[in-house]
């Protein structure tokens, strides 16, 4: 079966400059991610893994190479196109949660789908992680847990065509990083959204379609997953 | 070696560069007008004491009859008297080609012997008259008609014209501030003072030999009141118009009363400039301090003690209060300075002397320095209470709750960044109120400036629209009897004369005494009203007289009171007549009686020392001619001349004076909005930084975060409105000033100008948020999560 590749980056570069020293985050990362499937990154610190989720997600520009977005050209966006992009076309999660402590659970889901295309109803998207119930807490009265799980909810509910997480459980307990992985799994299966983990925990990729190997800002390897697990059976 | 941490000090002042800017400019702004306003009020003080020495100004004052000038030699006895010296004093028409409006002038004769004399001439330029034809002239009439010496000046005295030639142009400390009888205000361009020599004045005018009008001063630790009350005696076989002291001396008097309002102004202002830039500088050394709270705290962590944490603070604060107070010292004494220049050349002071005491800028920086370090000290000790571990994370998320105001609002019609904006704002009403104050101080400010042009405009409305409704008034040299009045009023043009007779006396209560006048009013005038301060006309009360409040608080007189009556004229009677009413009027101390009653008190028919005219405005210029040419007239009124020239003297100079004050307003409510703004930011740039990742355009999260800006400002600009009325109430009841009662007048225009002010400060802050919200890169806000 041909899939078909939502994200292409070819030869991505991504170099810093501070002071005199040059550090090159992206070496000229050649890999395209396909639709509905989940990919789980790994690799060592400063490999360059956020840098380039950054950049797939229009939230950085690379120094040099070519990023598409399906037949877009993310290097010859402006800002407000990308800012457009965002807003329709990907929901971001990150280890320290984002949700903004002045709104309710629902309310920060509605901060997104008042600007959004198709979106679902706040309700719709907390009952997709299970957090319907507590849709007015707000996320001060909310665990670590059930906000990163509101806060994918506010990911998912402008129904994306990819879910990025840079290292969603990173500051959860085992227990919890489950619950989270199978609301990013529900996502996954039941949306087809295409998924993208971050993470330093390798048993995680157990669960994913295909694992890539960052290394010293280049794809070292990739591996294809044919049996994927549920989170439940993950071993930590 | 440069310790790590004041690097940190010099990266973080610059990394919020603006904020220090907005934040020491409103310190320079403080430190400003103390400087500005005391400096000047020094200067002043001491360019007029300087004056008066020099020129040896008189300390008591007597006008009489024309007498025989053997009558000096007669007071040198007097103990107590230290120099003495006569002369002519008079007024004169004064008669220009071109010049068609009426034109008067004060004549004083000076000694023709050079020697030194009292009330010494200052020249500005030429000489001393020393001809039979030549005068020199006051300096103020002299810009007003740019007249240079060898020019040509025309008088006319008793109806005859007679040619002077300007030997030089002067000033003496008797006239500092020019004032015509009449008139609340000076008007240099219609009426100017002359001096010639002795015999040179007593030749023209006729009166060879006689002097109507003594200076003199005393020695020192002599009270003036004992040499007066023997002058008086003295001088009553001359018609003595009674002797006065300096202090009651007129251009003494509104030169005292203007420095002693510089004071109160010098006083005020920099009090309420201080106050709010230390307010202002402790909430944001707050501000600033408490963001750095888990940098702080991981200071602590390192092993850094609380006092070198303190220090560190302190430099930061101690730099900011050093650029505000670098800034503030040098505008100031510039300010001051340029004040003094303006004031010098109102009052045409022949010397200024610009002192700036070391006193002021010092105090200006220990105040401004103290509140940055109480601000900071208050926001560190509350870090400082915590454990370093727990000051290191994050403030514990505050406890957002649905506010009572949102129960009444259809939830589901409010956008989640409308709920933003109020819980944020609900969250720290502390903070919120402080905020608000903060910007309505600015607006108070500002109208606390303009609010004067709106009263001294309700006073002129008052005085030419409601009490003076004449448009000119002639006033003579003697009484005149009924004969002058229907001669006026048959002059073509003129539609209606009201004649007026005015009683020189001294009023005497208990222990205090007024010298002045009082004039005889009818039930029902025409063309010149008494009237209060709600604008009704003042009925004058047919038995006894009637005061103003401000000569009745003088003499301690309560309605009811005996006064004691002495005439200066004539039969010189003394009569007793009850207080019976009272004028709140704005302007003058006036005394007045029936005007049936006076034929009885001076044993004499009707006579008139004034005629106010209603006339044909396209006549106009022919009654004065026509005026100027009838013998007896000492000088003619014209309320339009008066009003135009009060605008081109005293009304531009408060409105110089409203200017800077709102400019420093503008830099207040800048330093208040933008540095809120500012905070607000910073405290949420991580919050806006993931409004951008989901999806918000730029100027979303823009209008986002200045929403909750704009909702301050307008909550501000009423309160500002409130606290501006109370600054102005303050400043009217802070200047105590005899001349004019000042009423408190808040036309809608300066509650609009503050208003105008803030919302200028409040576009000038969303540019510069508009810019950080451009710069805010969105992946590095995440990593610093701070
Ligand atoms: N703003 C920046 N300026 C300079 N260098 C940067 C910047 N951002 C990232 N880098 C460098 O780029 C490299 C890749 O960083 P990146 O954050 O992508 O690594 P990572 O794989 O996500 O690491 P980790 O697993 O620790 O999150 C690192 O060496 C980092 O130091
Ligand atoms: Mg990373």
């Amino acid at each position: 079966m041909e899939k078909k590749a939502i994200f292409a980056a070819r030869q991505l570069v991504k170099t810093y400059h501070v002071g005199e020293v040059e550090v090159q985050a992206l070496r000229g990362v050649d890999l395209d991610l396909y639709e509905s499937e989940f990919v789980v990154l790994l690799g060592p610190s400063g490999s360059g893994k956020s840098t380039l989720l950054n950049i797939l997600g229009g939230l950085d520009q690379p120094t040099s190479g070519d990023v598409t977005y399906r037949d877009h050209d993310l290097m010859k966006m402006t800002e407000t196109t990308l800012t457009d992009f965002r807003r329709d076309h990907v929901g971001f999660i990150f280890q320290a949660y984002n949700l903004i402590p002045s709104l309710t659970a629902a309310e920060n889901v509605q901060l997104v789908t008042d600007i959004a295309d198709h979106p679902m109803t706040p309700i719709e998207a907390l009952r997709v992680v299970d957090m319907h119930e507590r849709k007015d807490h707000f996320p001060s009265q909310l665990s670590g847990g059930e906000q990163q799980r509101v806060a994918i909810a506010r990911a998912i509910a402008k129904r994306p065509d990819a879910l990025l997480c840079d290292e969603p459980t990173g500051a959860l307990d085992n227990a919890t990083g489950r619950i989270v992985l199978k609301a990013i799994e529900a996502v996954n299966r039941e949306l087809k959204t295409t998924v993208v983990v971050i993470t330093h925990n390798a048993a995680i990729g157990k669960m994913a379609d295909r694992v890539i190997y960052f290394a010293n800002g280049l794809v070292s390897k990739i591996e294809t997953n044919h049996h994927k697990i549920s989170p439940d059976e993950i071993v930590w | 070696m440069v310790s790590s941490l004041t690097k940190k000090a010099f990266r973080d002042l610059w990394g919020i560069r603006l904020q220090v800017l907005t934040v020491a400019l409103v310190v320079a702004s403080g430190i400003a007008v103390l400087i500005s306003s005391w400096s000047t009020y020094d200067s002043l003080k001491k360019a007029q004491s300087v004056f008066y020495t020099q020129s040896r100004f008189a300390d008591v004052f007597c006008d009489f009859k024309p007498t025989p000038s053997t009558i000096v030699e007669e007071q040198k006895s007097i103990s107590g008297v230290l120099e003495i010296e006569g002369r002519l004093n008079l007024e004169a028409m004064l008669a220009f080609p071109d010049i068609n409006e009426p034109i008067s002038g004060r004549f004083i004769s000076f000694p023709d012997t050079a020697e030194t004399t009292l009330n010494q001439l200052y020249l500005r330029n030429g000489r001393l008259p020393e001809g039979v034809n030549e005068v020199l002239v006051g300096e103020n009439f002299a810009k007003a008609h740019r007249l240079k010496p060898q020019d040509e000046l025309n008088v006319i005295i008793n109806g005859k014209l007679r040619h002077l030639v300007i030997s030089g142009v002067g000033t003496s400390p008797e006239f500092i501030y020019v004032l015509r009888g009449a008139a609340p205000m000076p008007d240099d361009f219609h009426y100017g003072v002359f001096w010639m020599r002795h015999s040179s004045l007593s030749q023209m005018t006729g009166q060879t030999g006689l002097i109507n009008s003594l200076i003199l001063t005393t020695a020192t630790g002599i009270n003036p009141k004992q040499v007066i009350s023997e002058l008086d005696e003295n001088l009553k076989k001359a018609g003595g118009l009674g002797c006065y002291p300096r202090a009651d001396q007129t251009s003494h008097f509104f030169l005292s009363d203007e420095i002693n309002q510089q004071k109160v102004m010098a006083t005020l202002l920099p009090t309420i400039f201080l106050s709010v830039s230390a307010f202002l500088l402790h909430i944001i050394m707050g501000r600033m301090t408490s963001i750095q709270r888990s940098q702080i705290a991981t200071l602590k962590a390192c092993g850094y003690s609380n006092l070198k944490i303190t220090l560190h603070y302190f430099l930061v604060a101690g730099l900011i209060v050093t650029i505000g107070a670098v800034i503030g010292i040098l505008a100031g004494a510039w300010l001051g300075n340029q004040m003094s220049i303006l004031y010098t050349d109102f009052f045409h002071f022949p010397i200024l002397q610009f002192t700036l005491r070391p006193i002021l800028p010092i105090s200006g920086i220990l105040i401004s320095l103290g509140a940055a370090l109480i601000g900071t000290l208050n926001a560190l000790k509350s870090v400082f209470q915590l454990a370093p571990a727990e000051a290191m994370r994050p403030p514990s998320p505050p406890q957002y709750s649905k506010g009572l105001f949102e129960k009444f609002m259809i939830l589901s019609q409010i956008k989640s960044e409308t709920r933003m904006i109020f819980r944020n704002l609900a969250l720290r009403p502390f903070r919120t109120f402080l905020s608000i104050i903060g910007i309505s101080l600015s607006s108070a400010i500002m109208i606390s400036g303009t609010f004067w042009q709106d009263s001294l405009e309700f006073i002129l409305y008052a005085q030419f629209q409601k009490a003076e409704l004449y448009d000119m008034m002639v006033t003579f040299q003697s009484p005149q009897s009924a004969d002058a009045l229907t001669e006026i009023e048959s002059i073509p043009g003129v539609l209606l004369a009201e004649g007026y007779r005015s009683i020189p006396v001294r009023i005497k209560y208990q222990n205090h005494s007024d010298l002045g006048a009082v004039t005889g009013l009818q039930t029902k005038n025409k063309l010149r009203r008494i009237i209060d301060r709600q604008l009704n006309e003042v009925v004058v009360p047919e038995h006894g007289i009637l005061l103003s409040t401000q000569l009745a608080k003088k003499l301690g007189a309560k309605i009811g009171d005996p006064l004691e009556i002495e005439i200066m004229e004539g039969s010189r009677d003394l009569l007793t007549l009850s207080l019976v009413g009272l004028a709140d009027d704005f302007i003058g101390a006036g005394a007045y009686i029936h005007a049936n009653n006076i034929p009885q008190i001076l044993k004499e028919g009707p006579r008139f020392t004034s005629i106010a005219l209603k006339v044909d405005s396209l006549y106009e210029d022919e009654i004065q001619q026509k005026l100027r040419n009838t013998p007896r007239v000492a000088g003619i009124l014209s309320k339009k001349g008066l009003l135009k020239s009060f605008n081109e003297t005293t009304a531009k100079f408060i409105g110089i004076f409203s200017f800077i004050l709102s400019g420093f307003a503008f830099l207040i409510a800048l330093g208040v909005v933008y540095n809120n703004a500012r905070v607000i930011f910073s405290e949420r740039t991580w919050e806006l930084a993931t409004l951008r990742i989901v999806g918000f355009h730029h100027l979303e999260v823009f209008k986002l975060l200045f929403s909750e800006i704009v909702a301050l400002v307008f909550i501000s600009i009423p309160a500002g409105w409130a606290l501006g009325y109370g600054l102005a109430w303050l400043s009217v009841n802070a200047i105590h000033t005899e001349a004019i009662q000042i009423p408190l007048v808040v036309e809608p225009k300066s509650y609009a100008i503050a208003t105008l002010v803030v919302l200028l400060s409040t576009v000038v802050s969303a540019g510069m948020i508009l810019r950080n919200v451009y710069k805010l890169d969105m992946v590095s806000a995440l990593k610093a999560r701070d």
